[in-house]
C-alpha cells in the first residue's frame, strides 16, 4: 500500500479494505461502537463478515473486560473521579472568603500576623498504588521544618510554636522527585507552600535539607492548635504536572475535610503545636 | 457520513469507555505491562488538564491515542530504546498478510531517528492508517501542518532508502 501524505484529506474514512484487514486502531473504533461517523461502511461490512476480524473484537471485548476488573484499573479510576471531584470542589470554593488564620509569606520576610492559626496540607498523587499496596516508590525523603524565631534559625526541635515565629519547611531525600507540601490548621483550610507557582507538584534534587516553598508567621490566638504540615513525594517523571489543587483531594489523611483518599505518594507529615500567648 | 462535533464526557467515564484501549495501545508500544499501567494513568491524567483543548473534530478515541503515542514515544527516548521498541513494535504490528520485512524495519529505523514529534504524526499515519483528519485532530495540529511534516518525513525517506524514488512502499 502506498501511503502519501495528503491521503484521507476529503473523506471521513478513505480507507479501504482492498481485500486486507483492517488496522487495530480502526478495530479500536468500531470496538468503542465510536466510529459510526469515522469509519467506512465497507470496513463495518467487513469486520461484520470476517472471521478473523471479529474473533478479533471478541478478543478486544474480553481484554477490555479483564482491563476494567484489574486492581490498577479500578484504583486510576478512583483517582480520577477524586481528581475530578476535588478539582470541582475547588472551582466551587475559588474566590470565596477564607476562613483560615494563617500569614503566608516569601522566606524570611517576614510579613506581619495575620489572625491566629495555620493550615497547610501537600499532596501529590503520581502513581496509583496496586491492590496490595504496591507504591512504586523510591527511596524515603525527610520532612522537617526550622524556626526562625527573635532574628535567629534553627531547626524545629519538636517544641512548641509562639506567635511570631516563621516556620519553614524543608525537605531532604535521597532521591530526586516530585514534591507538594501543604500546610492547615485543625479543620481549616489548607494552603499550598510548595510549589511557589501552584501548577502541579515542584521537582526536588536528591541532597542535604534544603527549604521548599513559602513560610508561615504564626500569628497571635487566644487558645493553643496545631499546624500540621504535610508533604507528598514520588519520584515519577511527570512531564505535564496535574494541578495540585486538582490533586489535593486524593490525599489520604491530610485533614482535607473528607475530600479523598487516594493519595499515592510517600505521605510525610509534622504536626506543629502552637500555644498560646 | 459525517456526524457533528463529538462530546469528551467526564473523565472517568472516558476512561470507562476507552481505558482498556488505551492501555492496549500504551503496552504494544512500551511492551511492558506494568510501564503500560503507569502510562495509562499519564494519559488520563493528561486528558484531564487538557480537556479542553478537545474541539471535537476527532472521536475521543483518536485523541486519547494521540496522547498516548506521544507519551509512550517520550517514555521510549527517554529509556533510550527508541529505535529497538519501533523497530520490533511495527515489525509485529504490521506483520500479517504482508511479506515485506525489509520495507518496515527500514521503516521503523527511519521512525526511530525522527523526532517525537514526528514520530507521533508517522505512527499515528502510517501504522495506525488514522486519517490525515484524524492525525491533526489526534495532535492537536493543523492538517496542513500534519501533511507538511508528514511530506518532510517521507522526502526524508526517500532520499534515504532510494535515492530518485518517488514513493515509500509501507504495509497496509
Amino acid at each position: 500500500v502506498t501511503i502519501d501524505a495528503e491521503k484521507g484529506s476529503t473523506n471521513p474514512d478513505p480507507r479501504t479494505p482492498g481485500g486486507e484487514h483492517p488496522p487495530d486502531f480502526v478495530l479500536e473504533l468500531i470496538h468503542a461502537d465510536e466510529g459510526a461517523s469515522r469509519v467506512s461502511e465497507a470496513w463495518r461490512r467487513h469486520s461484520a463478515g470476517c472471521c478473523r476480524c471479529t474473533a478479533r473484537l471478541a478478543e478486544l471485548d474480553r481484554d477490555s473486560r479483564a482491563y476494567q476488573a484489574s486492581a490498577r484499573a479500578r484504583s486510576l479510576r478512583q483517582l480520577l473521579a477524586t481528581t475530578m471531584t476535588a478539582a470541582a470542589e475547588a472551582a466551587a470554593g475559588r474566590g470565596a472568603p477564607s476562613s483560615r488564620r494563617f500569614s503566608r509569606s516569601p522566606w524570611w520576610l517576614g510579613l506581619s500576623a495575620a489572625a491566629a492559626g495555620i493550615a497547610l496540607v501537600a499532596a501529590l498523587a503520581v502513581r496509583t498504588p496496586d491492590a496490595g499496596g504496591d507504591l512504586h516508590i523510591k527511596g524515603r525523603g525527610r520532612l522537617g521544618a526550622e524556626v526562625r524565631r527573635e532574628g535567629r534559625t534553627a531547626p524545629w526541635d519538636g517544641g512548641p510554636l509562639r506567635a511570631g515565629d516563621q516556620l519553614q519547611p524543608t525537605w531532604a531525600g535521597p532521591t530526586a522527585g516530585f514534591l507538594v507540601v501543604t500546610a492547615r490548621e485543625g479543620a481549616r483550610e489548607e494552603i499550598e507552600l510548595f510549589p511557589d507557582d501552584k501548577d502541579g507538584a515542584g521537582s526536588v534534587p536528591a541532597g542535604a535539607v534544603r527549604a521548599v516553598g513559602g513560610s508561615l508567621t504564626i500569628t497571635p490566638a487566644p487558645s493553643p492548635f496545631t499546624v500540621t504540615v504535610t508533604a507528598c513525594f514520588a519520584t515519577t517523571a511527570r512531564p505535564t504536572p496535574v494541578p495540585t489543587n486538582a490533586l489535593a483531594g486524593a490525599a489520604p489523611g491530610l485533614g482535607g475535610r473528607g475530600r479523598g483518599d487516594a493519595c499515592t505518594g510517600e505521605i510525610q507529615r509534622l504536626d506543629l503545636k502552637v500555644s498560646s500567648p | 457520513m459525517v456526524s457533528g462535533m463529538e462530546t469528551l464526557g467526564s473523565i472517568p467515564a472516558l476512561f470507562d469507555r476507552h481505558g482498556a484501549a488505551i492501555f492496549r495501545r500504551c503496552r504494544a508500544l512500551l511492551g511492558d505491562g506494568d510501564a503500560a499501567h503507569d502510562a495509562v494513568q499519564e494519559v488520563f491524567l493528561r486528558a484531564f488538564t487538557k480537556q479542553a483543548e478537545f474541539r471535537g473534530e476527532a472521536s475521543p478515541l483518536t485523541w486519547l491515542y494521540g496522547m498516548a503515542t506521544l507519551h509512550c514515544l517520550q517514555q521510549l527516548r527517554n529509556r533510550g530504546r527508541r529505535a529497538d521498541k519501533l523497530a520490533t513494535w511495527s515489525v509485529e504490528r504490521t506483520a500479517l498478510g504482508s511479506s515485506r520485512d525489509e520495507d518496515r524495519l527500514t521503516l521503523a529505523a527511519l521512525i526511530a531517528d525522527a523526532s517525537v514529534d514526528v514520530q507521533q504524526i508517522v505512527v499515528l499515519r502510517i501504522i495506525d492508517e488514522m486519517t490525515a483528519d484524524e492525525v491533526a485532530a489526534a495532535v492537536g495540529l493543523s492538517r496542513k501542518t500534519v501533511t507538511k511534516k508528514l511530506q518532510t518525513f517521507l522526502s526524508s525517506a526517500r532520499a534515504r532508502i532510494a535515492p530518485g524514488a518517488e514513493k515509500v512502499e509501507v504495509p497496509a
